[in-house]
């Protein structure tokens, strides 16, 4: 009936039937992407939460569990956060990822004295996935997700004058 | 239903003009409806942890700290609620510049000691917990604005201001 019905129309109804069908074809590519960004967005808002209640309880990020914090309490270094967001970010495969605190990477020693003021910044990168198999273009974009939190750690000194 | 595809059928040309156009209007509404959910969902979430971190920010730095009353803590409740404000100000400006919400509004902020949550400890000591509460009303960004030509926005549901209440509270030991 569909053949019947285009070789009727003289290749008039051809031309309609391909422009319709590649504007689903983009509206539908344009759609699943915008999905996954949110989801990207989502992810990254949640992570961000979590880093930032994580470095305002332990006052920042040291590379090994410092001697006189509470044994009672769980601490996450900075490398193993690192871990964490890896595992986190690699499910929805999104390799290109950065958190600072106060502008400086968790490798390093990020710790604040209680009530001091801490930025934790997490920003992602992502790429559209399925427009740009249909239409000549590579759309980027980059989402930055922003906490200013208080450290709620007393840091003793005389740990680092060892 | 079955009768009216029917109908448009047996109009010969006009019906393919009619369905057409129904079907890509149809398809440009729905495509505006997911995209307005979707950034609807994010900017909900964002909001929330946003909150949630501007109270947990003014609750610790209204946190009258005393070493040598240990568990004996208190929260200076205007230094809470003004941090807490002055976050949440900040963070409304955040989302504005970055056309994230169309409004922002702060609408409730109540710093609460918890003193139910007292728990006395081995050492004789009691602990208490301290408490705030805020609460925001927004507007997420729609997408597009008037996805059916001819049809302003306001023809469909607009009533899409959200209100989100957190609360956090810090263990003071």
């Amino acid at each position: 009936m569909f053949l019947k019905k285009l070789k009727n129309n003289k290749g008039m109804s051809a031309i309609i039937y391909v422009f319709i069908m590649l504007i689903c074809i983009y509206i539908f590519a344009f759609i699943i992407d915008m999905i996954a960004i949110n989801q990207t967005k989502y992810l990254a808002i949640r992570e961000a939460a979590f880093v930032a209640r994580v470095a305002g309880r332990q006052g920042g990020f040291e590379s090994s569990k410092p001697q006189y914090y509470d044994n009672s309490e769980p601490y996450i270094t900075g490398p193993r956060m690192i871990q964490i967001l890896t595992k986190a970010f690699n499910t929805k495969n999104i390799n290109s990822w950065e958190v600072t605190v106060n502008g400086r990477s968790l490798y390093t020693n990020t710790v604040s004295n209680f009530q001091n003021d801490m930025n934790v910044r997490l920003s992602v990168s992502y790429k559209w996935g399925f427009l740009p198999k249909v239409l000549p273009m590579s759309p980027t974009g980059n989402f930055s997700v922003k906490h200013l939190v208080k450290s709620e750690r007393f840091v003793r000194y005389e740990q680092y004058q060892e | 239903m079955l009768s009216f595809f029917k109908k448009i059928k047996n109009n010969k040309g006009f019906d393919e003009a009619i369905v057409g156009t129904v079907l890509i209007l149809l398809l440009f509404t729905c495509t505006a409806i997911i995209l307005d959910i979707n950034s609807s969902i994010t900017t909900k979430s964002l909001v929330l942890s946003k909150l949630e971190n501007a109270e947990i920010y003014g609750l610790v730095s209204g946190l009258d700290y005393n070493p040598t009353r240990y568990g004996d803590l208190g929260v200076n409740h205007v230094s809470a609620y003004n941090s807490c404000r002055s976050n949440l100000l900040e963070t409304r400006s955040y989302l504005l510049s970055k056309n994230i919400v169309d409004n922002f509004n702060i609408v409730n902020i109540y710093v609460d000691p918890w003193k139910q949550t007292a728990e006395n400890f081995a050492d004789g000591k009691t602990r208490y917990t301290y408490g705030i509460e805020a609460t925001v009303s927004f507007k997420p960004k729609n997408y597009i604005k008037a996805p059916v030509p001819f049809f302003k926005r306001a023809n469909y549901p607009s009533q899409n201001t959200i209100t989100l209440r957190a609360s956090s509270r810090v263990f003071l030991e």
